[in-house]
């Protein structure tokens, strides 16, 4: 892959928005992920900001997927996975032994990198997840919850009047845009985002990063990209991660955005952030 | 698709110098080219054989046939004494039968002539002046019966049973007069096929095949039959390849099917469900999996003995209905609701691993997306994977029933006796099936058995494959569209 | 063009559960619960099979007169003169498959063949599912072709006066016609499981289609057509519509195919359809038969099962 370097101009917006005040939101400690005998992340140690913009990069294979998946637990669909270390979502270890991973999941939603709506009506496809939390809720609020999810997600103009119509039939970028409608209809506190503009054009990648920005004034997004430009366009802050000689992945750096971007305390940041390899 | 490979190009074409001087070559390609004949030749006597096998049930399904009767006619029908019959009629007899010398004779040796004697005259003449009335008594033809004295030989000469279930079928009194004739022939003459001939010869050499009838079997009712009509169908089963009927078999085996499926269609979803979704690896989960893939293997007659042993022996006081209050209920478990037990677990391996390839089939980010808004797992099989995975799981419960219909050596086994007349009523019933009766016709040494045997050969091959075919299709389009 | 939160409709929370503390989810276990016996149930099957044959064979070899040795060393099966010596089943069942097997394995694998390197993918399309259709052909109307159609022919070709009416010949050719889609199919799948690299290397080296199907594709799928095969004989053994109507009624010790024999499963079949009283050997020396045949064919099975898994490991 060949990079070009990041033009200062694309983080300039970046610095003005992050704060050291926010509170932490989540927190990764001392996280290893391992699959059977195999180290896939070793010890680490990262926070989310509430309502800010976190964006994990890093070179290929270096388990920037495992990493988000680790934060609603959603790596545990793997089988012979299993974790050391601990994720606090509000002062709460959400790997404790009595904590239940659905209720995990109701608060911290995930969107994917290939989009996977449900082969359902676009309308099921939002009612779906609210109806998990309201089985009775009548249909009048239902409506209405739906139409706001698609306002939220920016898709009520182009969906209102085909809800019926299969939500795989929609173009890939209204696809996506649908599976964040569904996964902000139940309402959670933070979203992550494993690369979910890797399958879409140009076009459909602005709207998608345009949206996350809106989001971030409401809910607290991690979002997982192999593309530089975009972490620096979007995010906050920023998780530099690395494959280490036993192919664990590792958290090389972190810090807001603008420090990643321009003063990388690690020369392998520099070198990658640079475009010199990756 | 794979590039130009030498075998399809043709011989001329290489007949190029360097090439023609290579025979090794040449060769290598002759070879080349038998092969693929004779691998295409064996894919082909494969397709032959099943072409073969329907010609073969189809050649039996019709032709000429011959007819004559089990029952002399003469021996059912009563003689009458010349006392019973009328003037006109014993003057006929006379006439009929009197030398021409002796009627001339008759007004003299009588002092009246023929017309003008009385009834006792009459009979006294018929008595005195042919010298043997039996055949001409007795032989009175049976069509000539009046409808009264038909119906009242048939009574007399069949069983009670049967004549109570023919005339509850239609009084007797109101049938027409061909009927209550037909009736005749078939029930107390035993009207049958003395001959018959294949349907391609009676197709091909029809009129030799008449000639040879009218030579060999004079005067004898012949036809061109049929022995796969709508009336063949919905008939009743009797003991007589000319009258039998599938009704009882089909009804048979429609019941079994319903109780299999119902028994096998829930439980083996359920288990596939489990497998696929909810067993963790573990050791207890792999022995679950292997025995299922071991139980597909069982040869079917071994679930025939189990079935024998467990539903018709060790629960027969519950597969006889008796503990569930049946009037009546048959002596031993030999019964629909065994029979449909024992299918139903010969054909849950079918449905269990049919299922668990439809649900491998759905793919992993359906569960993602539900898991990630907070699903929890079994709404996430509920809501979403089942939903996806239900034409692939149709397609095991189709092959699943097709299975349960053609499948013979269990319902042989439990079914055993092949002749039941009474059309099954419920879950507790003894019973026959199509598979069965196929098996006990073909087994009869009478060809009209065989001809009776392609009929149902055809109707329950036309039902398997319509499933089967159903199954495949449906299997197909599932693969193009993942 | 992204909504302002002014358009959006107003909203109340829902709600949700304060705490991430574990909530009890009782239909949820009982859903799973109830989906584990039903999966379960198999084994309940597999335990009914067993038990069924266990108990009655037990009865049978501790009858009084039946030795383990008669059993299985003697060749005379009567159990009216108190004779059980299987040997003659096995002989029957034994020949009846290996000719099948005869039958089916070089006009199946040649057919697989066929299919899976030369067809075009349409006539794939049509041919494969015709081969599948006679799979689903129920073997009661293979056992009416044996009897009213192979039967005759043979008689005719070799002479009535060699050929019984009843005969292993019919069963056997018959058995390997219901077998064989089986095994085509099987070693389809395994032809085509074999990578598409080393057929493209064998054709890159000069070799013909042929030449590369027989030597190369051929082998490297060979314990997939293995497993196919040992399948295919287990099908065999296991089948008994076709043996009871073509094969013969009644136990006999030759090795002649075209005399009549009766195999473990015709035997089986005839004679719990007679008159049977549950406490006659008649009745339980049929366990003992059926416990030698689900023996066999289950040995059959784990081997081939052994064939297919050793096949999946390479590719």
């Amino acid at each position: 892959m060949t990079h070009v370097t990041v033009p200062l101009a694309a983080v300039s917006d970046a610095p003005a928005r992050a704060t050291q005040d926010a509170p932490v939101k989540m927190l990764a400690e001392n996280l290893s992920v391992f699959y059977n005998n195999f180290r896939a992340l070793a010890n680490v140690t990262m926070p989310a900001y509430e309502k800010k913009i976190t964006a994990i990069i890093g070179p290929s294979g270096c388990g920037k997927s495992t990493l988000i998946r680790a934060f609603n637990r959603m790596n545990e669909r793997v089988k012979g996975a299993r974790v050391e270390g601990r994720v606090i979502l509000d002062g709460e270890d959400i790997y404790a032994a009595d904590v239940d991973p659905v209720i995990v999941r109701q608060r911290v939603g995930m969107v994917f990198q290939k989009p996977n709506p449900f082969v359902k009506s676009i309308y099921e496809n939002i009612a779906f997840g609210i109806r998990l939390l309201n089985p009775r809720m009548p249909r009048s609020e239902l409506d209405h919850r739906v139409e706001w999810a698609l306002r939220r997600s920016a898709l009520w103009d182009e969906a209102r009047d085909k809800l019926k119509q299969l939500g795989t039939e929609l173009s890939g970028g209204q696809q996506q845009r649908l599976c964040i409608a569904r996964a902000v209809a139940v309402e959670p506190e933070v979203l992550l985002m494993d690369e979910p503009c890797s399958a879409l054009d140009p076009v459909a990648t602005l709207k998608i990063e345009e949206l996350m920005k809106d989001l971030s004034r409401d809910y607290t997004i991690i979002i997982v990209t192999h593309n530089m430009q975009q972490a620096a366009r979007v995010s906050d802050y920023t998780a530099m991660m690395m494959m280490r000689p036993d192919r664990a992945g590792e958290l090389i750096e972190f810090g807001e955005t603008q420090t990643i971007f321009v003063r990388p305390k690690d020369p392998r940041t520099q070198d990658y952030v640079s475009g010199r390899f990756g | 698709m794979t590039p130009d490979t030498p075998t399809q190009t043709p011989d001329s074409q290489l007949a190029g110098a360097h090439l023609q001087a290579d025979r090794a070559i040449r060769n290598r390609l002759r070879a080349a080219a038998g092969g693929r004949f004779i691998l295409f030749l064996s894919l082909v006597l494969a397709l032959l054989v099943l072409i073969a096998l329907i010609l073969n049930v189809v050649d039996q399904l019709g032709g000429y046939v011959v007819y004559g009767y089990r029952i002399d006619p003469k021996s059912v029908v009563p003689a009458v004494t010349p006392e019973d019959l009328s003037e006109t009629e014993l003057r006929d007899m006379i006439l009929n039968n009197t030398p021409q010398y002796r009627l001339e004779a008759i007004p003299e040796d009588y002092g009246v002539p023929l017309d003008e004697m009385d009834k006792d005259l009459l009979v006294e003449v018929v008595y005195a002046e042919i010298p043997d009335l039996d055949p001409l008594l007795g032989g009175r033809p049976f069509t000539e019966l009046p409808d009264d004295e038909l119906i009242t030989l048939i009574q007399q000469n069949i069983t009670t049973a049967r004549f109570d279930q023919l005339d509850e079928e239609e009084p007797l009194a109101q049938r027409s007069r061909a009927e209550l004739i037909d009736l005749f022939e078939t029930e107390v003459l035993e009207e049958r096929v003395v001959f018959s001939w294949r349907l391609f010869d009676s197709l091909l050499n029809g009129p030799a095949i008449l000639e040879a009838i009218a030579r060999e079997y004079p005067g004898q009712q012949h036809e061109l039959r049929w022995w796969l009509t709508p009336e063949f169908v919905v008939s009743a089963q009797t003991t007589r390849a000319e009258t039998t009927g599938l009704r009882t078999a089909i009804l048979g085996s429609v019941l079994i099917a319903i109780i299999t499926i119902l028994f096998a269609m829930p439980i083996g979803i359920a288990a596939g469900v489990y497998l696929e979704e909810f067993a963790a690896p573990n050791r207890v989960n792999q022995f679950l999996q292997a025995n299922i893939y071991n139980l597909s293997g069982v040869p079917t007659i071994i679930y025939g003995l189990m079935g024998l042993a467990i539903f018709v022996r060790a629960l027969g006081d519950l597969t006889n209905g008796s503990m569930f209050g049946v009037t009546n209920p048959p002596p031993n478990g030999r019964t629909i609701i065994s029979a449909g037990l024992t299918m139903g677990l010969l054909v849950m391996p079918l449905i269990i691993i049919n299922t668990q390839e439809a649900i491998r089939a759905v793919p992993q980010s359906i569960r993602d997306g539900a898991l990630a808004i907070g699903a929890t797992y079994w709404q996430t099989v509920w809501y979403h994977v089942l939903p996806m995975a239900i034409p692939g799981i149709l397609t095991g419960v189709i092959l699943a029933v097709s299975r349960a219909i053609g499948e013979t050596a269990p319902l042989v086994v439990i079914g055993a006796a092949a002749y039941i007349s009474v059309d099954p009523s419920g879950p507790f019933s003894s019973f026959t099936a199509l598979p069965i009766q196929i098996w006990s016709w073909t087994a009869l040494p009478e060809q009209t058995f065989r001809n009776v045997a392609a009929a149902a050969i055809i109707v329950l091959l036309s039902v398997v494959i319509l499933f089967n075919l159903a199954a495949i299709l449906l299997r197909n389009r599932l693969r193009k569209q993942m | 063009m992204t909504a302002s939160t002014t358009d959006l409709p107003i909203l109340t929370p829902l709600k949700k559960q304060a705490s991430l503390k574990r909530r009890a989810r009782r239909n949820e276990v009982a859903i799973r619960g109830a989906l584990f016996v039903c999966a379960a149930i198999s084994i309940g099957t597999t335990l009914a099979i067993l038990y069924t044959l266990l108990s009655e064979a037990i009865h049978f070899f501790t009858a009084p007169g039946v030795t383990l040795a008669e059993f299985f060393f003697t060749t005379t099966w009567a159990p009216e003169f108190e004779a059980y010596g299987i040997l003659p089943l096995v002989t029957a069942t034994f020949i009846t498959s290996v000719i099948a097997v005869i039958v089916a394995l070089p006009v199946g694998l040649a057919a697989a063949i066929y299919l899976s390197e030369y067809a075009s993918p349409r006539a794939r399309g049509f041919l494969k599912p015709i081969l599948e259709l006679l799979v689903g052909v129920p073997t009661v109307v293979f056992g009416y072709f044996a009897l009213t159609f192979v039967t005759p022919v043979i008689r005719q070709i070799f002479g009535e006066d060699n050929v019984q009416f009843y005969n292993m010949a019919s069963a056997g050719l018959v058995l390997g016609f219901a077998v064989l889609p089986i095994i085509a199919s099987m070693s389809e799948d395994a032809l085509n499981a074999v990578p598409r690299a080393l057929r493209e290397a064998s054709l890159g080296l000069g070799a013909t289609k042929l030449e590369t199907s027989l030597k190369i594709v051929v082998p490297a799928a060979l314990s997939g057509i293995a497993a196919a095969v040992i399948v295919g004989v287990s099908r065999a053994m296991g089948e008994t519509m076709i043996v009871l109507l073509a094969a013969g009624a009644g136990p006999n010790f030759t090795f002649n195919p075209f005399q009549s024999a009766e195999t473990m499963t015709g035997h089986i079949a005839r004679i719990s359809t007679g008159d049977l009283s549950y406490e006659s050997m008649d009745y339980i020396s049929l366990f003992a038969i059926g416990l030698v045949l689900f023996l066999m064919t289950l040995g059959l099975n784990l081997i081939s099962r052994w064939f297919v898994r050793r096949f999946r490991e390479v590719y």
